[in-house]
């Protein structure tokens, strides 16, 4: 659905349509819910969350301006929800502070054929913290510009960079271990 | 006219991700291009990352929450809209008949439920005439199809604000409990359209 056609539902809801609110639904449940439950592992928590995620957005559909995408409005929240999850449990660490790689040359041909198999690919993300998985997922599941993940997870586009920069040596080094077969 | 922006090794290296997206625009994508055309490497990991992304979007979305969800979100707006709506009209009358014809109907449904399931044979530590607790206020009495997991229950029950306050009976059927008579309505005609899961409800 086209943003210009979210961004109405969006007006219509603010007026309590809730046939727009479930239009609205269908059309960004599944992707947020991706979102949400590939960083929690848990589709009973992410359904709780994702719930939280979609009252929020109806009770404060009047207050959209329409300065970013609905899209990304819309996974501002979603992130917002999921780092408050983690921070109330204390599951991570939420600074953004890098570890040491012991090797600096992933094998990218290595890399791709690790790809291929989803399980390498699901083990490699479920190593980065929550903030650099969501960097790299908002880039791959969405498609987000950069500005546009910056502005969802509300902090400055060198932040992104800086995340999307380390998730994805991360990502290259795991996946050329795995591939590799070497623990990682 | 643009120019070639001066970025850094990681810089580009970030930005890759986003050429792998074609999300990227303009100087910085030139100048990425530029980058990855002089360095094999880069060209490598642009591969890798270009994979890595449409392995992702190949990638099934784990059973979402779907109608249920929205049933579940409607119900919760029903109830905050309800509730402002009724502070600010005090007598409703109307809304409290339909609240006191559920409300008996519903006591009348559980006495029978509940009576038929003690049964004859048996006896209250107190005896009879001491209080009967009700435990499924709100109650619905359900028998789950053979097929459905217990996974698929768990989630129904979630969706639905749904806790088992008994059972399995003898019979296979479970006592469920919504916090409140909109609950319970919404539950009933949600499990009334979920024959794979829900065999009978009442």
């Amino acid at each position: 659905m086209k943003n210009a056609d979210l961004s109405d539902l969006l007006s219509r809801m603010a007026g309590g349509d809730k046939a727009a609110f479930g239009a609205f639904y269908k059309a960004l449940e599944k992707p947020v819910f991706r979102f949400i439950v590939s960083k929690l592992n848990d589709p009973f928590e992410a359904a709780d969350i994702q719930h939280d995620v979609f009252m929020d957005i109806w009770r404060s559909a009047g207050r959209f301006e329409g300065r970013s995408a609905v899209k990304t409005w819309v996974f501002g929240i979603a992130y917002r929800k999921t780092m408050d999850h983690f921070r109330k449990h204390g599951r991570v660490d939420l600074t953004d502070d890098i570890g040491d790689s012991a090797d600096d040359s992933p094998d990218a041909v290595a890399c791709i054929a690790a790809t291929q198999e989803a399980e390498h690919l699901r083990f490699c993300l479920d190593q980065l913290k929550p903030q650099h998985r969501s960097a790299v997922e908002l880039a791959f599941y969405e498609d987000m510009t950069y500005g546009e993940i910056a502005d969802a997870s509300d902090v400055p586009e060198g932040t992104i960079k800086t995340r999307v920069f380390h998730a994805k040596k991360l990502l290259l080094h795991c996946l050329t271990a795995r591939m590799k077969g070497v623990a990682s | 006219m643009s120019t070639t922006p001066d970025m850094s090794r990681e810089e580009i290296e970030a930005l890759l991700v986003f050429l792998a997206n074609g999300t990227l625009e303009g100087p910085e994508r030139a100048a990425v291009e530029a980058a990855v055309e002089a360095d094999p490497h880069l060209a490598r990991e642009l591969e890798a990352l270009k994979a890595m992304r449409a392995r992702m979007q190949d990638e099934e979305v784990e059973r979402s929450p779907g109608e249920m969800g929205l049933a579940r979100l409607m119900r919760d707006i029903d109830r905050e809209t309800a509730q402002p709506a009724a502070a600010n009209q005090p007598g409703a009358p109307q809304f409290w008949k339909i609240a006191a014809v559920l409300a008996f109907g519903l006591f009348v449904a559980q006495s029978a439920y509940f009576g038929y399931m003690r049964g004859p044979e048996m006896q209250l530590a107190g005896g009879d005439d001491a209080p009967v607790a009700t435990p499924a206020q709100h109650g619905l009495t359900v028998a789950f199809a053979g097929t459905a997991t217990e996974a698929d229950i768990r989630a129904l029950l979630i969706s639905l604000d749904l806790v088992i306050v008994n059972g399995p009976s003898a019979l296979g059927l479970y006592t469920l409990a919504a916090p409140d008579a909109e609950a319970r309505a919404a539950a009933l005609q949600v499990m009334q359209t979920r024959p794979e899961l829900v065999e009978s409800v009442e």
